[in-house]
């Protein structure tokens, strides 16, 4: 069962005459990660922005945790934590004080679980240090630590990747899909990288010029799959294969050599039996597993003209 | 509660960084030039100040009977000569500069320097943040805007005042330690209006420190919309040094041309002192006059604050 933590119901903001985003309408799920891609100035931060407070939501409204953002935001905000941008903390402090600092604003200072968010992101050797000499790496980490503070059910992070090396990348995703996995925290986070948010997130919104234009489950059931999978074919001859196949309701492409169509599993002794029969020689049949990426270009290329 | 654990917050980032300890170290340098300059320029005090304090009366009076004397030195001389008969009729010796406490009063003469780290602290704590980056993260945890800002605003205020103790004991344990207790009067003669008057010397110097602490509560609230309003700490800095140090002088300047909004102009109200120890720089002024005046631009000041900082939209 799925339990929606943030409700976002006709979230828009205008400055002037400007609409950065318009009525976005989305649930992030108890547990899951959902990736929100677009790229930039796209409305992603501004978004983000609205969601946390930091921005006055023009109109439209955030609910976490059935409070809303708009009417009692310091209720809606004690369940989030988040990195908007980059991880800016105070340099002159120790990445501990830090967490002391943030910690304090919600309530009195508890040790322990300062101890327990800074191991789980792994700093434990380096959190009496300034962070004026922690790596990106590391400020990301604290950042994070920080966002844990309060045993949020949200975490909201801005492109938490951003200038990391291909390590801490990693490193970052292994932690969030621990979290999600451990403690069901609904994580949700944007990027503008495609091959990030397929390794990382459960689900993605896909945001363009302030505005949703796709919603995809990024690991879909067998069930779905099933309904519809992509199937690469080498034939001869292509053009008889296409003529037949266009006949029998499956969208085929040619590509590279070989045919891409898309039906269901059950279909495709069908189709194949068909395609013999008619006398077209079948080499191989192959499942292909389509990268997000090819699928977010395609439809990015509908949405362009 | 959660107003003193932000406060904390603030305390804690002042404290952390060098900023502060260099001012505690310029106060305590400042300490020690009035210390040596007293040491340089007084002559040990003389052991009969009755004697010599008949014989300034006597110079005074060749002096008030020569001609030419323009009146404004006329009353000034006048006022000496009155407080000086005052001590004799009164057998109260002067605060000369080589006592504990006659250190003291000269050394907190430094009070313009704390005047000016106040300015600079209240003009960069709001805009610093803003730079730092730090301030998306501040204002996304679920603490209501205007508790963060008057967190900073107060931290601002507890720091004046432990700047301002800092100096008064400071010169107290140095005047002490050097000069020792003798002689030292503990009650301060001065004359307002044409009459003399007598108070304990402490009264006078908790009179002064609250002067001067109201004085810093305005120009750093003054800093503080500034700050809060340009993000901008250099613009808060300049602008609120000008007025604090040359807003008497502008003041004065408006007054001599006969400008008559001159008392309503918030910087020329900030010294109190004047109506307690000393007569109003510019007619018309009382004491209750310029307390409603500085009360009306503190709250103006902290309403613009305020309210640009609840509403502003935290970008970049």
């Amino acid at each position: 069962m799925t339990v929606a933590v943030a409700k976002i119901r006709q979230l828009s903001k205008k400055i002037g005459n400007k609409e950065l985003v318009k009525s976005l309408d989305f649930d992030i799920n108890q547990g899951e990660i959902l990736g929100f891609l677009g790229p930039n100035g796209a409305g992603k931060t501004t978004t983000m922005r609205m969601m946390v407070g930091l921005m006055k939501i023009s109109s439209g409204d955030v609910e976490i945790n059935g409070f809303s953002v708009k009417k009692n935001k310091e209720q809606a905000l004690k369940h989030v934590g988040g990195i908007i941008e980059n991880p800016e903390m105070y340099k002159f402090l120790s990445g501990y004080d830090n967490l002391v600092h943030f910690q304090r604003m919600n309530g009195p200072v508890n040790e322990e679980r300062i101890k327990e968010v800074v191991k789980l992101v792994g700093l434990e050797k380096a959190i009496k240090n300034k962070v004026r000499t922690y790596s990106l790496g590391m400020k990301q980490r604290l950042g994070i630590a920080q966002a844990l503070l309060d045993h949020p059910k949200l975490l909201i992070l801005d492109e938490p990747t951003n200038g990391l090396d291909p390590e801490g990348i990693r490193e970052i995703r292994e932690y969030l899909k621990k979290l999600a996995r451990e403690t069901g925290i609904a994580v949700f986070v944007s990027s503008h990288l495609l091959s990030e948010m397929e390794l990382l997130c459960d689900r993605i919104v896909i945001i363009q010029k302030g505005q949703i234009t796709d919603t995809e489950e990024l690991h879909p059931s067998e069930d779905a799959i099933e309904k519809s999978m992509t199937v690469a074919l080498t034939c001869e001859p292509q053009n008889k294969a296409v003529d037949i196949l266009n006949k029998q309701d499956v969208i085929v492409r040619s590509e590279e050599g070989h045919l891409l169509i898309q039906t269901s599993y059950a279909h495709l002794p069908d189709l194949h039996r068909l395609l013999v029969n008619e006398g077209v020689k079948v080499y191989t049949i192959e499942k292909v597993r389509v990268s997000l990426e090819d699928r977010f270009l395609a439809k990015t290329k509908g949405g362009r003209d | 509660m959660q107003l003193l654990r932000l406060i904390q917050n603030e305390n804690m980032k002042l404290y952390k960084r060098k900023m502060l300890w260099i001012m505690l170290a310029l106060i305590v340098a400042s300490v020690i030039l009035t210390l040596v300059i007293t040491l340089k320029t007084s002559d040990s005090h003389p052991d009969n100040w009755k004697q010599t304090t008949e014989q300034e009366i006597k110079e005074n009076q060749k002096i008030m009977n020569q001609k030419g004397i323009p009146k404004a030195a006329k009353d000034q001389i006048a006022g000496q000569m009155k407080v000086d008969q005052y001590r004799l009729d009164h057998n109260i010796a002067p605060l000369f500069d080589d006592t504990a406490l006659g250190f003291v009063d000269s050394a907190i003469g430094s009070s313009g320097l704390i005047t000016l780290f106040i300015i600079i602290i209240a003009a960069s704590i709001v805009s610093q943040e803003y730079a730092w980056g730090t301030m998306k993260l501040v204002l996304m945890r679920p603490v209501q805007r205007w508790k963060v800002l008057l967190a900073k605003y107060l931290s601002v205020l507890f720091n004046a005042l432990l700047l301002l103790v800092f100096l008064g004991i400071l010169a107290f344990i140095v005047g002490a330690i050097v000069f020792g207790f003798k002689d030292t009067s503990f009650q301060y003669v001065y004359e307002r209006n044409g009459i003399v008057h007598q108070t304990s010397i402490f009264t006078h110097f908790f009179l002064f420190g609250l002067s001067h602490y109201i004085g810093m509560i305005m120009i750093a609230a003054f800093a503080f919309m500034l700050s809060t309003l340009f993000k901008n700490n250099a613009l808060a800095i300049a602008l609120s040094i000008f007025i604090e140090f040359a807003g008497s002088i502008i003041g004065s300047i408006l007054a001599m041309f006969g400008k008559s909004y001159v008392k309503y102009l918030f910087f020329v109200n900030t010294d109190l002192m004047q109506y307690i120890e000393g007569s109003p720089s510019i007619k018309g002024m009382t004491l209750g006059f310029s307390i409603t005046v500085l009360l009306v631009y503190f709250i103006i000041f902290m309403g613009i604050s305020f309210f640009t900082f609840e509403k502003r939209d935290v970008a970049n």
